[in-house]
């Protein structure tokens, strides 16, 4: 094909940073016409700030983007979708609620004066006459997309979140786009919609669009990729999936697993105290199902792993242990002074004062106070003398915290903040529990190491026990005491970090 | 029978006032605290033009075309204004056009307004009394109605929704949303202005306390209870809250409390309301 010669997306020497973490360092990319791109990398690798920037939501630091030969550094995010005909589709759906199923889909279409009320207000019977054949139009959409047509005059929340997604779809397809920005098309459906969906997708690119999906499903990767783009530390390749994903390089880039021998503790005095437990705990974001039943149990003085493909609901777990999200049905217990209690129905002030330091991925910190007021801040309830004392300990723990105490927060590095926010969650509660979301999100590999031994240091310091959860799991797996493997909503097994192959992991991110 | 003329015509220039505001609010989801500023500066500027001699449909049509400039003119600063700075920035603005009609006195007559404001005439006959003025306010506010039934649902109207649903989404589809809202601003300032020379010349006196931020409150108010982002909402809550005071009125309180407890049950009603009812009687969007 001819087509296929000229690339319709060429990047040249895209350079993206966010503070000290870079995205893309020097990228250079050809896309063409008529090829499905899958885009992998591991968590906060770029995958969707790449999109971002070629939607024009963010704008490169160095280097030019070129769709069809058009430079789209200065463009306004508006025009590249409208002129330069390119669509996204959001991975947290960014469905129009209050408008009909209808609405939702007739609105990618563009009339003309719709940006002026006056034109638009004197064309009117055109309109009128235009939405007689686009009725007809979103009324195949529908049924191609196997939506029931009936539903087309309701609010677009009043459906399932399977349902909302093939309604934002066939919003891009009523737009009638000609590149396809999909960031993680099928997260969270049922199998029929993904087969609908992957349809879809084939049938794009027999129109010879180009279409990008942003996938962690390897085998969905396998399936509908002509092409991967592997993105990780600043860098990109792209090749043939298979290529790709047999590259052991880039396995271990993914999984972060860069030595694998994981040495047998000597278990000093395995720790049989538990401290939490829950039962077929059912959670949910309005309609999406996330946990679908999961049992865990966790023990005095060890550190437990929970890792797991992206959107198996590792985040949501430990929203639901801290009382953040409320579950639907399940049970928890944690022992308070003693004995155990059931904590299902208490919030999350009463779960923290009974010993639970929830912290949050990213790291939440208030930028304008010192990082000593934001520690004090954890024990407003004490006396001073106490909350001196128990912000050397911290320091005893984060010596980084020091050097920093007296600075207000918000001008911090994003690694010292991440340090600042570890010492405000251990500082309340040190003694039973510590949920840890990615410590090492967004982090550089030094700032990860200091953070894993901080995590080893106070687990035999304290005797806390320590959840924690990590993509990169290579290092993780020496600190660790258990492992807990997560797939989609489920404990898919438990395991000692000595006992799990290469091969095991390598099947629960990457299929086989 | 005067009172009840006076009454609808109230209510008329009402919904006017709410059908604009609708626009902006109910349908672009950007809550003004102004517009009684545009009312103000359309009935002011109605009253200069008409008192140098302008003939009054004249005087009307450079009053809308001024106040929609003025829109125009702070809207692009003012979307630059995400959420809450936005509505702070309107009540910003708000206070200061009060603040220019209070003290400009060579141009407003500051505190004591102007006065001997011409009624609307036809062919040279004055309409002085109520039913007269009644007539006519009547059938502008009916055409008034239809032009915003279509204008809300024109495609302009449609992107300004999903707009209010979700910008960046609007924005991923192609939608050129600054300048969609910024229309909005001075379509909703210009049709405020109509309003406000339908006040002046039928009370022929205006000062600045027509005006002030209670007044954009009690708009806001109306689209609020009616429900915002449809056309009957503006038409339902603008009927009631001007009725509404006027039936408090025939409790028959002593005349020492009776303002203040008209202002306290009128309070409840709407807390009362907006808990139970949050999207308002009719409406279809609600303010999160």
């Amino acid at each position: 094909m001819n087509l296929s010669k000229t690339p319709v997306i060429k990047i040249e020497n895209l350079t993206k940073k966010f503070g000290r973490i870079v995205i893309a360092d020097k990228i250079n990319l050809e896309l063409h016409g008529g090829k499905v791109y899958a885009l992998i990398g591991p968590n906060g690798a770029g995958k969707t700030t790449l999109l971002n920037i070629l939607n024009g939501f963010l704008k490169p630091d160095e280097g030019a983007i070129y769709i069809n030969g058009v430079n789209i550094t200065n463009m306004e995010p508006y025009s590249i979708a409208k002129d330069l005909k390119v669509g996204r589709l959001f991975q947290d759906l960014h469905i129009f609620k209050k408008m009909t199923v209808y609405e939702n889909i007739v609105c990618a279409k563009r009339y003309k004066g719709e940006e002026n009320p006056i034109v638009s207000f004197f064309t009117y019977p055109r309109f009128l006459k235009e939405e007689k054949t686009n009725i007809g139009k979103v009324e195949h959409l529908l049924k191609e997309l196997k939506v029931p047509v009936n539903k087309k005059s309701v609010l677009a929340e009043n459906l399932s979140f399977g349902q909302q997604k093939l309604v934002v779809l066939a919003r891009l397809l009523m737009g009638d786009f000609d590149i396809l920005l999909l960031d993680e098309p099928v997260a969270g459906v049922q199998p029929e919609v993904k087969k609908i969906i992957y349809q879809i997708i084939e049938n794009l690119k027999q129109k010879n669009k180009l279409i990008i999906v942003v996938e962690h499903e390897m085998e969905a990767v396998k399936k509908v990729a002509d092409e991967v783009i592997f993105i990780g530390e600043g860098k990109v390749r792209i090749d043939k999936a298979e290529k790709i994903l047999s590259d052991p390089k880039i396995i271990k880039e993914y999984i972060g697993i860069t030595q694998w021998k994981v040495r047998k503790k000597k278990s000093e005095k395995e720790s049989k105290e538990i401290i939490l437990r829950a039962e077929n705990l059912y959670a949910s974001y309005q309609k999406l199902e996330i946990l679908k039943g999961v049992n865990i149990e966790l023990r005095k003085g060890e550190i437990v792993a929970l890792i797991g493909p992206n959107g198996a609901g590792k985040s949501t777990l430990l929203k639901v242990l801290a009382g953040v999200l409320k579950i639907k049905s399940g049970k928890i217990w944690m022992k308070i002074n003693g004995k155990m209690e059931d904590i299902t129905d208490k919030d999350t002030r009463y779960r923290v004062f009974n010993g639970i330091g929830y912290f949050v991925q990213g790291g939440e910190i208030f930028p304008n106070l010192t990082v000593k007021e934001n520690l004090e801040l954890c024990l407003m309830n004490l006396p001073k003398k106490i909350i001196n004392e128990k912000i050397e300990e911290v320091c005893s723990f984060i010596p980084d915290l020091k050097r920093v105490m007296f600075q207000k927060a918000g001008l911090l590095s994003g690694g010292e903040r991440h340090l600042v926010a570890l010492g405000m969650t251990i500082i309340r509660s040190p003694k039973v529990l510590l949920y840890l979301d990615e410590p090492s999100a967004g982090l550089s590999p030094v700032f990860t190491k200091k953070i894993l031994e901080i995590i080893r240091r106070l687990k035999d310091n304290l005797r806390a026990c320590i959840l924690l959860v990590e993509q990169k799991i290579g290092d993780v797996l020496k600190i660790a005491d258990r492992v807990y493997i997560m797939k989609h909503g489920k404990i898919e097994k438990k395991f000692l970090p000595w006992e799990i192959t290469e091969e095991e992991i390598k099947k629960i991110y990457i299929g086989n | 029978m005067d009172y009840f003329f006076h009454i609808i015509i109230m209510i008329c220039i009402y919904i006017i006032l709410a059908l604009s505001l609708n626009l902006l609010t109910g349908y672009g989801g950007l809550l003004s605290l102004a517009h009684a500023a545009f009312y103000g500066i359309g009935a002011y500027s109605y009253t200069i033009l008409v008192t140098k001699g302008i003939i009054w449909p004249v005087a009307i049509c450079l009053s809308i075309i001024f106040t929609s400039f003025i829109s125009f003119l702070i809207a692009y600063p003012f979307l630059k204004l995400k959420g809450d700075y936005f509505i702070l920035g309107t009540i910003a603005f708000q206070m200061i056009v009060f603040d220019i009609l209070y003290n400009w006195t060579t141009l407003t007559g500051g505190p004591y307004g102007i006065s001997g404001i011409p009624n609307f005439s036809i062919l040279g006959h004055s309409l002085n009394s109520i039913p007269q003025n009644f007539c006519l306010i009547s059938l502008i506010t009916v055409i008034v109605i239809p032009v915003f039934s279509i204008l809300y649902k024109t495609p302009f109207t449609r992107v300004l929704k999903t707009i209010r649903e979700d910008e960046i989404c609007s924005v991923s589809l192609g939608k050129a949303t600054v300048k969609v809202k910024i229309w909005a601003f001075v379509i909703s300032g210009g049709v405020a202005a109509i309003a406000g020379a339908i006040y002046a010349s039928y009370v022929t006196y205006i000062d600045p306390t027509s005006f002030t931020l209670d007044e954009s409150i009690f708009i806001l108010i109306i689209v609020l209870v009616g429900g915002a982002g449809n056309l009957r909402g503006p038409l339902v809550g603008a009927f009631l809250l001007v009725i509404l005071p006027e039936i408090l009125r025939f409790i028959g309180l002593p005349s020492s409390i009776a303002p203040n407890v008209r202002q306290i049950i009128y309070g409840l009603i709407l807390i009362i309301l907006m808990l139970k009812h949050p999207k308002g009687l009719l409406g279809e969007y609600e303010f999160e």
